[in-house]
């Protein structure tokens, strides 16, 4: 972090206390109580527990479906962030020229945010069924040639694709929000300079942009591990033989529909670290590279 | 802008033009969706351009989810999240960037990891947490032997007790308690020149003073894109409403009323799913939530606020 | 394109072994103790699986599925399939879809050379939990007592499609002439399957911890087969190696007790 200016006060405790206040009794609270039971055995409908140790995470290590939920998740993750993020970047710079029209376009990108997920869930299973969606059409050429219940590949690409969707809005507004608070003055400097527009996005817009490329990046990423489970639950569920058995999906349908909590807890704690690690190189590794002014 | 660009502009209009169609199509069928009957919309193909029903299923929908009072109740709902989340990241993100002390990383990580576990994964304790919001406290009393302290000097049992199902509150308060705002204000505080902080502290600006006269009035963009984000992620709420709530007829929420709509194959073994109504009322739904991102992209986009930046 | 046979959602399971006679688990599906197995693998169970794959290869039968792009009921309204298995309470969904063709509802069919016994109940259930206090359990005999009320049996029968929960309650209804007016003729036909034999050992239904996640073992491994990942003889094997490690996990989370 930047060198700071004022000296620590209760001006400092008194704004800080009523976040912490808030995160400890809603966030901490509860989760220290849902990881306690990653090391016990525990009774779905209260009757008490058994204590296990680490019995939770060797079982859910050694079994190779929990790899292939892994393994699917980070694919998810990657994809759908590049996928989303590069679409808003993009969408973002050109709208940002405010050419005739511009105004249309940017509405047009930004309200399908506030679009509530079971609509999306619908619309998706109609683009993507094979029967009678606009996929249907490959099929009419070549029949049975999608088919999710039936490639997995498909059904991941169909995820990757609605989760990416339903983060583009998300991130236009904010790249949108960074490229209008760029000082008009300044690029009007760098057009009397003599470079063009294609040069002033790459060497004036984009560095301008990072620190709102790299909260985009960690949100994106954390995101698309923790709030994949209404895609997967209305196109694919999981399916077909696992292919889609998103890490969250997993942990939800263990534990809320098969009532092993003590399992379910013990993947949390994978997830958590598992993010927590990636949002750590991130901010190592990033975050060291972005230079503010 | 000051040049002429004809080829890169009709590239740019090329590129938004297909970035749209990408965009619209899901939500196009959505609609559509909405004005057919339940026949049309469950027999294959599907229909690509509206049909007459829209106003009928609206009507229907409207009556069967009793949307009046719940409209008001999510209003209300996203409003104070809106106004609670902007003024604690806001303030929270202040404090860690502009304050020095020992242990600020730590806190900033503590808040930030909020991120990293989401409400499906911990929904059990979290609701029994809401069943007494001061659980925590009276455990740690317990604990540490304050509780047998006052009892023992006072008389008085330590039952502390702060009932938040069916309030408000009990809506409001969780979904305040995420680390989104506050990262979202850190990186924008972080771009801050260090010559504007000391020439602010030249003048003799104390931090208070600092935050409210130069802080707010640069962040005025950041703070409108926030509020737009947090107001429809308040407002498309769905898991939590669903559980701190029991007394639908005065505390529900509209998204939440939608799911009465579609029916989970899962837990209830089918029944019809009345996808026409379905998306009718989620029409109605998205009216307001898209009526505010509307309004208040004309705060987050140049022109308005600083036409002379 | 011509009708095909069936539609095949994947739920061939629980149903199919009752109506048949032969076990899905040990212990009297699971009623004599938590130390269960399954044995799916091993029964006619085994044989069903692999006809309906042939049927598919065939072209006899399509598996339809909300990520196939339609369930089995939508198949068979479209006309695409000319039969297809589900709950009796799609015999409400299906008059109010109003299909353009006539159809009819029977009781679930069963192989040649074997015998008929009743099926069981499915679907959602209500819970009265221990540990309240008796003014709570008075309320809670109210209100069961409620849903048994004949006004009440009617209006949830002909609201749901499900059927009556008491013997009463269906003869109330048969002595109206319920089910001989239309959208409820032959709805009763799940009565006449539940109560087709006495319940028998093996027929009083399945008692298994876990069994959200056995039949998530047997959907992932039965979708693998049919995908030709697998012969089903490995894919039902692997159901329920994976699904006896569900059981094992369950009995030791309640070790010490036993069912009442």
């Amino acid at each position: 972090m930047r060198r700071a200016y004022f000296k620590f006060s209760w001006i400092a405790a008194a704004l800080l206390a009523p976040q912490l206040i808030i995160i400890f009794v809603f966030f901490y609270w509860p989760s220290a109580q849902a990881l306690y039971w990653a090391f016990t055995l525990e009774q779905p409908w209260g009757g008490g527990n058994t204590w296990v140790g680490f019995e939770n995470f060797r079982t859910v290590l050694a079994d190779p479906y929990y790899w292939g939920s892994v393994r699917v998740s980070v694919i998810y993750a990657l994809a759908t962030t590049v996928l989303a993020m590069g679409m808003a970047l993009t969408l973002a710079i050109f709208v940002d020229r405010q050419l005739a029209g511009y105004k249309a376009y940017r509405v047009a990108i930004i309200w399908p945010y506030a679009v509530a997920a079971p609509a999306a869930g619908l619309a998706f299973q109609f683009v993507f069924n094979p029967g009678a969606g606009i996929f249907s059409y490959i099929n009419s050429v070549a029949p049975g040639w999608w088919d999710l219940s039936k490639y997995p590949w498909q059904a991941v690409t169909a995820i990757v694709i609605a989760g990416a969707w339903k983060q583009v809005a998300y991130s236009f507004i904010f790249f949108l929000a960074a490229l209008q608070s760029i000082p008009r003055s300044l690029t009007e400097a760098a057009a009397m300079d003599g470079a063009r527009p294609l040069r002033r996005m790459v060497d004036l817009q984009l560095p301008l942009l990072t620190p709102t490329f790299f909260f985009l990046l960690v949100i994106n990423i954390t995101d698309s591990f923790t709030d994949s489970f209404g895609i997967v639950d209305t196109l694919t569920g999981g399916g077909p033989f696992r292919a889609t058995d998103l890490m969250v999906y997993k942990i939800y349908v263990d534990g809320f529909r098969g009532f092993d909590y003590s399992g379910a807890a013990a993947q949390s704690i994978i997830l958590m670290l598992l993010v927590m690690a990636l949002t750590f190189v991130q901010f190592r590794y990033v975050e060291r590279r972005v230079h503010y002014t | 802008m000051i040049e002429r660009t004809p080829l890169l502009n009709i590239a740019t209009h090329v590129i938004l033009v297909f970035g749209l169609i990408v965009i619209l199509v899901p939500i196009w069928l959505a609609f559509v969706a909405a004005t057919h009957t339940l026949q049309t919309v469950n027999t294959a193909p599907v229909e690509y351009w509206p049909g007459d029903q829209l106003w009928v299923n609206l009507a229907a929908a409207w009556v069967q989810s009793d949307f009046g009072p719940k409209f008001l109740n999510s209003l209300f709902v996203a409003t104070g999240v809106v106004i609670g989340k902007v003024t604690l990241a806001c303030i929270t993100a202040f404090a860690l960037v502009f304050f020095n002390f020992r242990g600020r990383m730590l806190i900033f990580w503590m808040i930030f990891i909020t991120l990293m576990l989401p409400l499906e994964v911990r929904i059990v304790p979290t609701y029994a947490v809401a069943a007494n919001a001061l659980t925590p406290f009276q455990t740690i009393m317990d604990w540490t032997g304050i509780s047998w302290l006052i009892t023992t000097l006072s008389g008085v049992e330590v039952a502390l007790e702060w009932n938040l199902l069916n309030s408000y509150t009990g809506l409001i308060l969780p979904l305040v308690a995420t680390a989104t705002g506050t990262f979202l204000y850190r990186q924008f505080f972080l771009t801050i020149p260090d010559e504007l902080v000391e020439a602010a502290r030249m003048d003799g600006a104390g931090p208070l003073r600092f935050l409210w006269d130069v802080l707010i009035p640069l962040s005025k963009t950041n703070i409108a894109a926030l509020a737009t984000i947090m107001f429809v992620y308040a407002w498309n709420q769905y898991l939590w409403p669903l559980l701190v709530v029991t007394d639908r007829a005065n505390y529900g929420m509209v998204v939440v009323q939608l799911s009465d709509l579609i029916p989970d194959q899962l837990t209830t073994g089918g029944g019809t799913p009345t996808w026409h109504l379905a998306m009718a009322a989620t029409l109605a739904v998205m009216l307001p939530p898209i009526l505010i991102v509307i309004l208040m992209q004309r705060w987050f986009v140049r022109g308005l606020i600083n036409t002379d930046k | 394109m011509q009708p095909r046979l069936f539609a095949v959602d994947l739920g061939h399971l629980e149903q199919f072994s009752v109506v048949h006679n032969v076990p899905v688990a040990s212990n009297n599906n699971g009623y004599d103790g938590l130390d269960s197995q399954l044995l799916f693998n091993t029964t006619l169970h085994v044989q069903h699986m692999e006809n309906i794959q042939r049927w598919i290869t065939d072209g006899y039968a399509l598996v339809r599925t909300p990520a196939a792009g339609k369930q089995a009921r939508d198949s068979f309204i479209e006309g695409e399939c000319a039969i297809f298995f589900s709950s009796i309470a799609d015999h409400n969904t299906i008059h109010k879809l109003t299909p353009a063709f006539a159809w009819d509802v029977q009781m679930i069919p069963t192989y040649e050379g074997t015998e008929r016994h009743n099926t069981v109940v499915g679907g959602a259930s209500l819970w009265v939990l221990s540990g309240k206090t008796d003014e709570e359990y008075k309320a809670a005999a109210a209100y069961l007592a409620f849903l048994a009320t004949p006004e009440s049996e009617e209006f949830w029968v002909s609201n749901t499609g499900y059927i009556p929960v008491t013997k009463t309650g269906y003869d109330a209804l048969l002595a109206k002439g319920f089910y001989t007016k239309q959208p409820y003729v032959n709805r009763d036909i799940a009565l006449k399957s539940l109560t087709y034999t006495e319940p028998g050992p093996l027929t009083r239904g399945i008692r298994l911890g876990s069994f959200i996640q056995i039949r998530a073992e047997w959907l992932a491994e039965v979708e693998a087969a049919l995908a030709g990942q697998k012969t089903m003889q490995e894919a039902l094997d692997t159901a329920v190696a994976r699904g006896n490690d569900h059981l094992a996990r369950f009995a030791k989370t309640y070790a010490g007790k036993s069912f009442p």
